[in-house]
This record gives structure tokens, C-alpha cells and sequence, in this order.
């Protein structure tokens, strides 16, 4: 499946829906995304994730970029994680400076 | 050749330099060669992937080789941006490792924290004599975060420090794929993370843990670039193949089972273009017979 980033922004929480793989090649697209996220202001971050099948490291340097964009006073929620992209975030410990949920 | 064409050959050529150079920044951040201890083997294997990537392994004597370091990481992303903090991890550990070295010696330490009763053992390390692991990740977490922490990048990785006359390995494993102590009956145990990648989060105290090899037990650490090769289908190499190569058959030396590993990641690859660097580092305890009979 080729990648896709869509956000929505409703209520004051922005909501980024990925799908496909995300790696080096197309997280320029992903940090778009949270940069607009990030301008709206938004008081949460909502990324699900349940159609994404592979998350590169690139993907995860993207989850720090947008922890560092939104502030820390925004939470950030990670929806629906495929096992392989949960274990890529239990192994490297950012499972601790985000919220994981199986449904949102 | 019209104008348009030129102007693309340039950029090209421009793009190939740059991936080039940042080869080379790569490739000169790897050991020459690996450090030699009595009794033990060590190996490695590093096929860098056709787009610019970030891993490293390193290998390096402390303490007049009393102890051997040893490294496997992999810096986030692609690039040359990757080859830049690849360098400069490979950096800050060695500096700040071999710095503090320089200045303590962890013997006295080992030898009473070795006799003490298991009990007290099993609840973990003591942080003296042990320190210069912990310092090195330390400093270096926060080295990153302080001073580049505006460009997320962090790096999975594992250090350890081996004690080859008592053949224990204390190590830190910052958010990298488990390395692997088997013998010919299988894995012993998986390195498991003692900490997250480095780089990631501030002010994180990662923790110490510590295996005995018994003669003929290798350690194998590799990056995910190994269970996540991917064939010309897109399918991936898998863990469970490197562990069967791994099992089946016995483990020999470390040189032959990097080998091996190289040759079914090649095999598997086929016309593929390498997606991820491929980095193998493996460390072998002879056999009492092969020990004794060493020259």
C-alpha cells in the first residue's frame, strides 16, 4: 500500500491518519502534516495508525519531531499500532512519552 | 546535450557526490581493525545500503586491554545526516569510555562484586567499577539531546564492555534489537534493552546488566537492517531465519558464522536494492581444548 498522511483538525484535537509503510522516503510528508497539526494550536495529537504496516526509523524520528513541535503541555495519543510498529516502539523506549491505545 | 539534460547530469553527479562523501565519513568511523584478546574471536561484517544510512559497530581496548568494548548502533533515518551522528556517536562513546578508563580502573570492583553471594548479584550491578558503561551512555544521551535535541535524531544501541580473562560481559543495550548469546544447543539469552535509545529521552539512568560466556558461547549482535532485508517480493529476511542460521548448524568460529549470515542475507536480497545497512558483529569464547592448545 502506498503511504498516506490526512489530517483533520475538529474540536481543538488534530487527528493525522497514516497508512503503507512509512520510511525515509516519505517522512518529509508525515512532518507536514505535524507542522500544520502544530500550527493549528491543537491541546492533542492523534495519530492512528492502524493502517500503517511498517514504520521505519525515519517514522519514529518523525513521532519526536512531533513530540518536540506540538510542546509538552500536548499529548499525543498513538491509535491501533500493528505489532511490528509497537515493538519497534517498546524496543527503542518511546512508548513512554506518548499514550498507546488500541482504539480512539 | 541540451541544456535541460546538462543541468540534470549535474545534479546527479552533485547527488552521487554527496552520497559519496557521506559513505566515506561512513566507512572511516569503523574500526581498521578489531581489537585480539587470548582465548577469544571477534568478527564483523558491515554492508552499507545504497541509500546512505547510520549504523555502526565498534570494537576498541580499555584499560590496556583488560577489557575490550564493543559497540553495535543504528542512527535513526538516511543521509548524510545519518553518517554525520553516526561519526558522532561512535565518538562520544569511545571519548567518554576510554576518558574515563584513563582514570579508574573497574578490577577491584569486578573481583568483589564476583565473590559476593548470588543473592546480592541477581539485584544488579553496584554503580562503582561499573560506572564508565553507564558515564559513556549518559554523557552521550545527553550530549545529543542537549546540543542537537532540534533534530530528533537518536540512535539504538548497544554497549558492552567484556572482561576477557573472566569472560563477563556487562552491558547497556539502549533501545537495540536484542543481541544474541548461543552455544551449539541454542540462544542462551537475548540482550534484552536496559534502557531507551540514546538521544531520545533526558536524563535517563540506564541500567547494568551482566553474562558470563562459557567456553564455545558466541555473542552475535546485529542491526534490525538484518531481519528486515527485504527480497525482490518484499519480503523480509525475519529473525527467525537469522536464528536458524544461527542453531543450524552449530556455531563454529565468528569469521564462518558472519560468513554464513552474509551469504543468506546476499541470497535472500538477490537483485533487491539494499534498503538498510547490514551490520554483523560477533564475538566467540574458544573452547577450553582450542584455549589450551593456542599458541
Amino acid at each position: 500500500m502506498a503511504f498516506s498522511a490526512t489530517l483533520e483538525i475538529v474540536d481543538g484535537e488534530a487527528r493525522i491518519t497514516l497508512a503503507g509503510e512509512l520510511d525515509a522516503s516519505v517522512a518529509p510528508a508525515f512532518r507536514e502534516k505535524v507542522e500544520a497539526a502544530a500550527a493549528a494550536h491543537v491541546g492533542k495529537l492523534v495519530i492512528v495508525m492502524a493502517e500503517l504496516t511498517y514504520m521505519a526509523s525515519a517514522g519514529l524520528r518523525g513521532l519526536i519531531f512531533a513530540k518536540q513541535k506540538m510542546g509538552g503541555a500536548v499529548e499525543i495519543v498513538l491509535v491501533g499500532l500493528q505489532e511490528g510498529v509497537r515493538e519497534t516502539l517498546e524496543m527503542t523506549g518511546f512508548q513512554h512519552s506518548v499514550t498507546v491505545v488500541d482504539a480512539y | 546535450m541540451d541544456e535541460g539534460a546538462a543541468k540534470r547530469e549535474e545534479a546527479l553527479l552533485k547527488l552521487e557526490r554527496d552520497l559519496q562523501i557521506g559513505r566515506d565519513i561512513q566507512l572511516s568511523f569503523l574500526p581498521k581493525a578489531l581489537p585480539e584478546a587470548p582465548g577469544w574471536e571477534l568478527a564483523a561484517r558491515f554492508e552499507p545500503a545504497r541509500e546512505v544510512a547510520g549504523d555502526f559497530y565498534d570494537a576498541f581496548p580499555l584499560n590496556q586491554g583488560r577489557r575490550l568494548g564493543l559497540v553495535i548502533a543504528d542512527v535513526c533515518d538516511k543521509g548524510v545526516g545519518a553518517a554525520l551522528f553516526m561519526a558522532l556517536f561512535r565518538s562520544l562513546i569511545r571519548a567518554f569510555a576510554q576518558q574515563h578508563y584513563s582514570l579508574r580502573w573497574m578490577g577491584e570492583e569486578d573481583a568483589d562484586f564476583l565473590s559476593s553471594p548470588v543473592a546480592d548479584r541477581r539485584r544488579g550491578i553496584p554503580s562503582t567499577g561499573t560506572s564508565a558503561l553507564k558515564n559513556a551512555m549518559a554523557l552521550t544521551n545527553n550530549y545529543i539531546i542537549t546540543n542537537h535535541g532540534d533534530t530528533s535524531m537518536f540512535a539504538t544501541l548497544f554497549f558492552g564492555v567484556l572482561d576477557p580473562a573472566a569472560g563477563v560481559l556487562s552491558y547497556v543495550n539502549g533501545g537495540h534489537c536484542p543481541p544474541w548469546l548461543f552455544n551449539e544447543a541454542g540462544i542462551k539469552r537475548r540482550l534484552t534493552p536496559t534502557g531507551p535509545a540514546v538521544g531520545m529521552v533526558p536524563d535517563v539512568d540506564f541500567a547494568i546488566q551482566q553474562v558470563s560466556f562459557a567456553p564455545g558461547d558466541t555473542l552475535l549482535a546485529f542491526t534490525d537492517g538484518v531481519p528486515e532485508a527485504r527480497d525482490p517480493a518484499g519480503a523480509f529476511f525475519t529473525e527467525g531465519r537469522l536464528r536458524s542460521l544461527v542453531t543450524d548448524p552449530p556455531s563454529g568460529s565468528a569469521q564462518a558464522l558472519v560468513a554464513r549470515i552474509h551469504a543468506a542475507l546476499t541470497a535472500h536480497i538477490g537483485s533487491a536494492v539494499q534498503f538498510d545497512d547490514i551490520t554483523l558483529l560477533a564475538v566467540r569464547r574458544a573452547t577450553d581444548a582450542a584455549a589450551a592448545s593456542a599458541p
